[in-house]
């Protein structure tokens, strides 16, 4: 992903997620290095998608190095939430 | 630039393609008062769910939203008037829906501890400032 998200944007981002778990996905990996903005519409997209995977046994993973997002993701608590990495490299599939 | 006591207002239609044009506005202007780059960030944020709190507030209808930010020579402050939702506690948010709500005024008073509601018709505003150094 790349780019602001926002009540505008989320929308888009929520149903590109909803597409992926309607096509069976039960492992996703959302890359936020090149989100430059994210408030609290984002975080409900993300934390949906977690709630979604974890229902059916997957698992959600973020690539978010510091900056923006992830401060926002620390001031509300939920990057302990979130299983979070500094980059693609260190996910483990 | 001048240090005096400047007022300027973004209106904008309640759709949500402007949240980012408000962003952009309060960005804009605080850094023209030297706020640092965090700072900035932490207003985006803030600004961002005012509005988003303000648009959602007018449903269908279409009472712009306006965007009040107020410089003297010691404070930046934000002024969103009918921008506070009803609020509901993020530990018994049941939908991810109620969990951005709350979610959103979470993050303003995390980010501006002395963010505050200022009670007015058809519904509260909320206000958080900054000091200028």
């Amino acid at each position: 992903m790349a780019g602001e998200v926002d009540l505008f944007t989320s929308p888009k981002v929520k149903e590109r997620i909803l597409d992926l778990l309607g096509g069976g996905a039960t492992k996703l990996v959302i890359d936020l290095e090149h989100v430059t903005f994210m408030d609290s519409t984002g975080l409900g997209v993300l934390v949906g998608a977690l709630r979604r995977l974890t229902e059916r046994g997957g698992a959600l993973a973020l690539v978010c190095p510091q900056g923006p997002v992830l401060r926002v993701m620390e001031v509300t608590g939920l990057k302990k939430v979130f299983d979070i990495h500094d980059s693609l490299d260190t996910v483990v599939p | 630039m001048s240090r005096g006591e400047d007022t300027l207002t973004l209106t904008f239609p309640p759709v949500p393609a402007y949240v980012g044009t408000a962003r952009l506005f309060v960005g804009a202007v605080a850094r023209q008062y030297g706020v640092d780059e965090e700072r900035v960030d932490d207003l985006k944020v803030a600004v961002s769910e005012a509005c988003t709190s303000a648009i959602r507030l007018r449903g269908d209808g279409e009472d712009p939203v306006e965007v009040v930010v107020t410089t003297d020579q010691a404070s930046l402050s934000v002024e969103i008037p009918a921008s506070v939702e009803q609020e509901s506690d993020l530990t018994e948010a049941s939908t991810t829906g109620d969990l951005v709500r709350s979610l959103g005024m979470e993050l303003i008073r995390a980010l501006f501890p002395e963010a505050r509601t200022i009670d007015g018709q058809p519904a509260p505003s909320i206000s958080f400032s900054l000091p200028l150094s």
